[in-house]
């Protein structure tokens, strides 16, 4: 029986629900512990550091940026942002100076005899100041970014309706329930980094900007990243390897929960704007989107996220013309970054929203418009590729639509109740050429007895590549799981197959891991049972052949991309979802209940089906708390909301039972990650605007903002 | 930081005339998160050992709650089941179970927040308080307790115990937050009706709680329309707006509750 | 300051600071079960048994230890055989985070309450937090271990 497609349960469950697995800060830990000074206003230029002379800073071990030996600068796609800021500051909570010190009360004690004053600079803390330009934060226009993307004919306009409106999305925090946590440990004036992240190769090449040379960075268990994981630990890691070295002794840093809401990434607030063209039919015949995304004080993964924004803006909806411009804004308020989604979630809600909003335009239903717009064989994406996926799309869109009963409930209209859909796509893997850049790679090492060992850079992170990773590979081989090791990476032992991000483990690593698995196969020749596997292993390895088998990523034909016109396929491949969201109105305290929730996805093979179904029922949770519950709020570029009483998350009463399903399942697998982030929040829109006839453009739709609309 | 743990209640009234800025220590839940906001607490007196103040007893006119008693221990009392529902609908929502177990009666009561869940339902219950000094003992009325935002009267003094007299009545209880459950209340209204007519109260309303005296005189006079109703309740209540919510959303949602605490409190 | 008390059945004596929480404490003795997820009692990551009754450490001081009895997963190993079974079985458990404290949640919410209704197992659940299952399989594998 193929072990793909069992729901084989997770190797790390025993260790993680009875207490022994140990995360970071579990690990054992004889040395300092790190703080961060950091800045106090959003935007102005340091005057001086003063410490206080009559606290003893004499067992204290200080770092400014001038302890940097390498660059002050963390290289992601730009080398914008420094590690610690040397004359100007740009965000509150921008790091200035480290401290370390063998008690932790003793560290915050000596924050409070720290004084910096600054000239204090304009801040810009909307994206409407940063477009003005009065102050300029970044280049000569404050853009990080910019795309546009143009394809097909523009129509006749003449006898075509139009329809033009405005959507916002706000900031949304990761809140993994373990917060960025990063440990050095100093040996022979060595610096090794232990600690909870998603890509410990960025942490690797952003320690060698800062120090020249290759250190060792090794993946402690990790609770939680959903992208808050994926950049940020490159400063953390910066931060104790500065204090280690200087400590001569190891060094530990683990954010408080109001210091990691405060001061880590966070999703995009965007403000997205439709203009549409159609008939009365409510046929597509044109869209011109502008996506604007507030990136921050820093460049960080800005540009790549504005890049998939764009090619997720118009859904996967026949339109004869389609243009986009997009941008990315600085502002002085903290960089924001990676978060499951990546720029999809924003702009779905924007295209979803936009289609309902259509239907109501010409009173007609959402399910017609949506219909009469589904694409065919010759319909073209917004950046010009076929969309291949057409047929797909629409057995899906279609079952969904009638196993949730779609059209008799938006027909009953009962008061303050309401439903709706989001019909959607998400790419696997980086956008346009990024695989092929990356050129991932996968190693398996066989060991003679018998055992095959995984090693590579990926990571496990909550979402089960420890499981479905050894899965995939025993099924080649024939082999009982238990045949395959998979430690947590150390940069130092395995094949860089690329960041843990972007839906890409599976689709991309796990077909490398396939090839390689072929291959070792092949080399063993044929075997039956186990003890033959055993017997091919030995006699194999006794030759002194190569015993370890590696792949590369290498871009597929069907692919093809432009980065300069932004035009081609995008993605390796695209996974499909329509999620229908049923909501009920209080009309006392105006709160929304999700009622009842339909997750249907396309994302071909699904390897560990109660896993996938696992990300499904999490990622919805997310996007209702996205649509919801969840609210960052900024005063005068201070965070309000820094702790979990303010930034509501949903618990387990504020969901619904979902009714998930997966279709075509005997395609090659697609990417799941984020998937089921990007339609709740969406559906639940499109549902409000229904059961309140008046539209919900603006995330979050607290009660507050219910309330307003009922007036 | 100064800690003293109070063995009994003498030596807790001691402390507390030593120490008149010192926080009392109970279940905590305030009281850490307040230790790590701020830096200006000098000292705790740890009153968690006073045993004497957890019972919870039934007289034969009235309930007492000693201060000490957990929301959960209020929630397992049988007393407090068949006469109070109004307390067990407003624990039920209160925080959360793990909280439950730790918070006190008369912790929520002292910290004298706004949002209190607790406090309101007390006072449409007409609960009067002990309280106890080195001088010796008093008794207040509930509503005499509070003097401003997180301000009490409470001089040299420590809330013993909460009673509340038995009286037949209906009551209506909502409570809301961001969610279902672990809410901070936005608002919330409690009502009870007896023998004398309306009495209601909520959290979040003002800087501290107050009974709607308007609002019940409204009630009472059963001349009731919506605009008298916003008209009283602009009288009794003056929430804030903050980043949590809005002053606007409060008002609505204050003016709902009663309307439909009225409709239902008259319907039965 | 000097703190008696027991953990896991067995006696305890340290020195520790007023401010200190009893959470550091637990976990400097190696508990390391209890987790810190947010240190204001809001996620439940750090659920114990204080004297009976399941509470988050992270809200009480570590003086308020002394003389009480503390049980931490650690020392509930047989008794949530079940449970932990069922979570791995059921997908209850992702990054595995907060799942400790679920567990400890599971066991005390079975032995005291028990009702296989969902509504109240997901009520039951106010004060733990998950951020990666969205609770589902946690509420059943609750619901399993009752059966």
């Amino acid at each position: 029986m193929s072990l793909v497609g069992q729901s084989v349960v997770r190797v790390d469950a025993a260790s993680k629900s009875d207490g022994t697995l140990e995360y970071t800060d579990d690990l054992d830990f004889e040395g300092l512990y790190g703080a961060v000074v950091r800045s106090t206003i959003a935007h102005g230029n340091i005057l001086s550091i003063t410490f206080d002379e009559t606290f003893d800073f004499s067992d204290f071990v200080i770092v400014d940026h001038r302890d940097i030996e390498g660059r002050n600068a963390n290289v992601m796609l730009t080398d914008d942002q420094p590690f610690l800021a040397e004359t100007k500051v740009r965000f509150i909570g921008e790091p200035i100076l480290l401290l370390a010190h063998r008690s932790q009360r003793m560290l915050k004690e000596a924050l409070k005899h720290i004084d910096i004053t600054y000239e204090p600079l304009t801040p810009v803390l909307t994206v409407q100041e940063s477009l003005d330009c009065k102050t300029l934060l970044y280049g000569d226009d404050n853009l990080f970014k910019t795309i546009r993307t143009e394809k097909g004919e523009e129509p006749d306009y003449t006898a075509l309706k139009s329809l033009e409106k405005h959507y916002s999305t706000p900031h949304q925090e990761q809140l993994y329930m373990e917060t960025q946590s990063m440990i050095a440990r100093y040996c022979d004036g060595a610096v090794r980094i232990v600690g909870s992240m998603q890509c410990p190769f960025y942490v690797e090449s952003a320690l060698f900007a800062l120090t020249g040379k290759k250190i060792e960075v090794e993946q402690a268990p990790t609770g939680g990243g959903f992208g808050g994981k994926e950049d940020y630990p490159s400063l953390i890691a910066a931060y104790v390897y500065l204090l280690s070295k200087k400590a001569k002794q190891d060094v530990k840093l683990v954010y408080d929960r109001a210091e990691d809401i405060s001061f880590t990434t966070k999703r995009h607030p965007s403000a997205l704007h439709y203009k549409s063209h159609f008939d009365e039919t409510g046929k597509l015949h044109a869209l011109d989107i502008e996506i604007t995304l507030d990136g921050g004080a820093y460049v960080t993964l800005t540009p790549v996220v504005l890049a998939r924004a764009v090619l997720h803006a118009a859904g996967f909806y026949d339109c004869g013309y389609i243009k986009v411009d997009a941008r990315a804004v600085a502002t002085n308020t903290p960089p924001n970054g990676a978060f499951r989604g990546f720029g999809a979630p924003q702009v779905i809600f924007g295209i979803e929203r936009h289609m309902d909003d259509i239907a109501r335009c010409l009173g007609i239903s959402p399910m017609e418009v949506r219909e009469r717009n589904l694409p065919h064989s010759r319909s073209v994406s917004v950046t010009g590729a076929k969309i291949g996926e057409y047929t797909r799309l629409r057995t899906l869109f279609e079952t969904t639509r009638k196993a949730s009963g779609f059209d008799e409930k938006e027909a009953a209209g009962t008061p303050y109740k309401g439903i709706g859909m989001a019909l959607f796509m998400h790419g696997g893997g980086f956008t346009g050429e990024g695989e092929t850049l990356l050129a991932s790679k996968v190693w398996l090492d066989l060991h003679d007895n018998g055992m095959v060992e995984i090693r590579i850079g990926s990571v496990e992170m909550g979402q089960g590549t420890l499981t479905a990773l050894p899965q995939i590979v025993a099924d080649v081989l024939a082999l009982p799981i238990t045949m395959i090791r998979y430690h947590l990476p150390n940069t130092a032992k395995v094949a860089d197959s690329g960041p843990t991000v972007a839906s890409r483990t599976v689709m991309i690593v796990g077909e490398l891991l396939r090839e390689a698995a072929n291959a070792l196969k092949e080399a063993l020749g044929r075997y039956g049972s186990e003890a033959e596997y055993l017997d091919a292993v030995r006699a194999y390895l006794k030759s002194g052949a190569q015993s370890r088998f590696q792949a590369a990523y290498q871009k597929p034909d069907t692919v093809q991309w432009d980065e300069e016109h932004f035009y081609g396929n995008g993605y390796d491949g695209y996974s499909l979802g329509c999620y229908v969201a049923e909501v009920e109105v209080d009309p006392v305290d105006y709160r929304v209940r999700v009622s009842d929730f339909y997750a249907y996805n396309d994302v071909g093979k699904v390897v560990n089906p109660m896993m996938a179904e696992g990300q499904v029922e999490g990622g919805v949770a997310q996007g209702i708390g996205y649509a919801l519950y969840e609210r960052i709020a900024y005063q005068d570029g201070k965070l309000r909301s820094s702790r979990l009483s303010d930034y509501s998350v949903p618990l387990a009463a504020d969901l619904p039972k979902l009714h998930i399903a997966f279709l075509n399942t005997d395609e090659p697998s697609k990417g799941l990650g984020e998937l089921p982030m990007d339609g709740p929040a969406a559906a639940i829109g499109n549902a409000l605007t229904h059961a309140l006839d008046t539209a919900f453009d603006n995330l979050t739709i607290t009660p507050e903002v219910v309330e307003q609309k009922c007036r | 930081m100064i800690y003293h743990r109070a063995e009994h209640l003498d030596d807790a009234l001691n402390l507390i005339h030593q120490h008149p800025d010192f926080l009392l220590l109970c279940g905590s839940t305030d009281v850490a998160v307040q230790l790590s906001d701020q830096n200006t607490v000098q000292g705790l007196i740890d009153i968690g050992g006073l045993s004497e103040l957890r019972a919870i007893e039934m007289g034969s006119e009235s309930i007492h709650i000693g201060a000490l008693a957990t929301v959960t221990e209020i929630m397992e009392s049988a007393a407090v089941r068949t006469h109070l529902p109004l307390l067990i609908a407003a624990s039920e929502v209160f925080a959360s179970h793990q909280i439950r177990n730790l918070a006190t009666l008369g912790g929520n009561i002292a910290n004298a927040s706004p949002a209190a869940d607790l406090t309101a339902v007390l006072l449409v219950l007409n609960a009067t308080l002990t309280l106890g000094s080195k001088q010796g003992r008093r008794e207040i009325a509930l509503d005499e307790l509070f003097c401003g935002y997180k301000c009490t009267k409470l001089d040299h003094e420590m809330i013993l115990g909460i009673t509340i007299p038995l009286q037949e009545h209906q009551w209506y209880y909502r409570k809301a937050g961001a969610r279902e459950r672990l809410n901070i209340a936005k608002v919330s209204l409690a009502v009870v009706k007896n023998s004398g007519g309306y009495c209601i109260s909520g959290a979040s309303l003002n800087p501290y709680a107050l009974r709607l005296r308007h609002v019940e005189e409204l009630l009472n006079s059963g001349d009731v329309s919506d605009e008298k109703i916003s008209e009283a309740l602009a009288q009794d209540i003056a929430p804030s707006g903050s980043f949590r919510s809005t002053k606007a959303y409060r008002t609505r949602v204050a003016f709902n509750m009663v309307k439909e605490a009225f409709s239902s409190l008259e319907a039965s | 300051m000097q703190i008696r008390c027991t953990i896991n059945s067995r006696p305890y004596r340290f020195e520790c600071e007023p401010e200190e929480r009893l959470l550091d404490v637990v976990r400097r003795l190696g508990m390391l079960s209890v987790k810190k997820g947010c240190g204001e009692g809001e996620c439940g990551t750090c659920s114990l048994f204080f004297n009976g009754k399941l509470v988050n450490s992270c809200l009480l001081l570590a003086p308020q230890m002394q003389g009480a009895e503390i049980v931490t997963l650690e020392g509930l190993q047989k008794e949530t055989e079940t449970i932990r079974e069922n979570f791995a079985k059921e997908g209850a458990v992702q990054c595995g985070f907060c799942t400790p404290g679920f567990v400890m949640r599971a066991y005390d919410y079975i032995i005291h309450e028990g009702s296989k209704d969902e509504k109240r197992v997901k009520e039951a659940l106010d004060g733990n937090i998950c951020r990666c299952t969205g609770y589902q399989k946690i509420v059943e594998a609750i619901v399993k271990s009752m059966s």
